[in-house]
């Protein structure tokens, strides 16, 4: 597959699981779109708007960070 | 048989194409068969008659009027379709058919990347015009033209579905 | 002024002066040939206009893209002004397509075709550009 197009990481995979195994479905649900984007927002091919990642932080209760990290370039 | 009560889908059950990515096919297939239709119809009448003597008016009304009720028609039998099954399978299918944000953004990034296509095919147009070619020509160079941008556009959409872009 | 609205300025500008021009030029002609007016020389001056002014607008994309090229060009914001103003210029433009294929259709003659492709394009640009500046001023509501 071709390389990831987002700069952006995220632990929602590993969040939901840590919440008492929240699925795909439910979370898209709670955020009020498809299941299918939660999947493609998990694997990094889109990235959600600044208040649907707030929104995604809020379901877990933490903070902005611990949801999604950015990638620098490597330093060389 | 009775239908089971609607769930929210597994994580390990496989998920459906997305509602708008699934009409982004049917355009693309619709559009690329009447086009082609169309250019079959008329090819043989272009290689044998003067150009003003083509008839092109017919075979473009049928060629829009097929695709048109096509898409619209396939587009609602495919959403009945996919929430059939779902629900017969027991899934509830709104979590998986409706449309949302992730949609809007593809729909405008795939518009904006396609929109120079569309200036460009004006521009063949005016040319063609001041050029004093047949009317055949210029619409038929208006409708592949227009034909392939949309093509153009839903190709888009659909790799932006498929391998996620960045806006 | 950023990249997209300062070209969209210069656009409107350059496009004013051609469409006045061309039809300056046009009846100009018109007026002093004997011929009835559809027959007007009309494909020179519209050939200038369309090659000028798209010459002279892709040069002032390409000045401007060199002198930013090593800054982005385009952001979230211009993406979005230009998704708005897009929607703005669609009807005429589209009314403009429909209209000229059923003109064609109705073998209507190709000066009229042209005109009206013509005028409505312009119209559809124009509000565009005009939807784009006032947003860059006043911001869009999203």
């Amino acid at each position: 597959m071709s390389p990831k197009p987002t700069r952006v990481t995220n632990q929602i995979r590993a969040l939901r699981a840590a919440h008492g195994d929240i699925t795909q479905a439910e979370l898209a649900e709670r955020l009020g779109v498809t299941r299918q984007t939660v999947i493609a927002i998990e694997q990094g091919k889109y990235s959600p708007s600044l208040e649907m990642a707030f929104q995604i932080a809020r379901v877990f209760s933490v903070p902005l960070d611990e949801v999604f990290q950015y990638q620098e370039d490597d330093a060389s | 048989m009775i239908a089971p009560e609607p769930r929210l889908p597994r994580d390990d059950e496989p998920s459906v194409m997305s509602m708008e990515e699934r009409s982004s096919w049917i355009l693309l297939v619709f559009t690329v068969a009447t086009s082609v239709g169309y250019l079959a119809v008329l090819a043989p009448q272009l290689a044998s008659r003067p150009a003003d003597e083509v008839g092109w008016v017919t075979p473009m009304i049928w060629a829009v009027c097929i695709s048109v009720v096509g898409v619209v028609v396939s587009s609602i039998v495919a959403g009945i379709g996919t929430a059939v099954v779902l629900t017969l399978r027991g899934r509830k299918f709104d979590a998986e058919l409706q449309s949302d944000s992730r949609d809007r953004d593809i729909e405008n990034h795939a518009r904006l990347r396609a929109y120079w296509l569309l200036m460009m095919v004006l521009l063949l147009v005016f040319v063609l015009l001041l050029s004093g070619a047949a009317h055949v020509w210029i619409a038929t160079a208006f409708y592949v033209g227009l034909s392939m941008h949309t093509i153009v556009e839903q190709v888009m959409r659909i790799r932006a579905y498929r391998r996620g872009f960045v806006s | 002024m950023s990249f997209s609205e300062r070209n969209t300025a210069i656009g409107l500008v350059l496009g004013l002066v051609g469409f006045i021009a061309y039809w300056v030029v046009v009846i100009s002609r018109a007026a002093s040939d004997e011929l009835p007016f559809t027959q007007v020389a009309w494909q020179g001056p519209m050939l200038v206009v369309l090659i000028v002014g798209g010459s002279a607008y892709a040069l002032v994309w390409l000045t401007g893209w060199v002198r930013h090229r090593r800054e982005r060009l385009f952001d979230e914001r211009d993406h979005e002004i230009q998704r708005y103003a897009e929607t703005a210029g669609a009807g005429s433009t589209g009314a403009a397509v429909l209209a000229a294929l059923i003109m064609l259709a109705l073998d209507v003659d190709t000066f009229w075709v042209a005109h009206v492709l013509f005028t409505l394009a312009y119209l559809g640009s124009l509000s565009s550009a005009g939807v784009t500046l006032a947003a860059y001023r006043e911001g869009v509501q999203s």
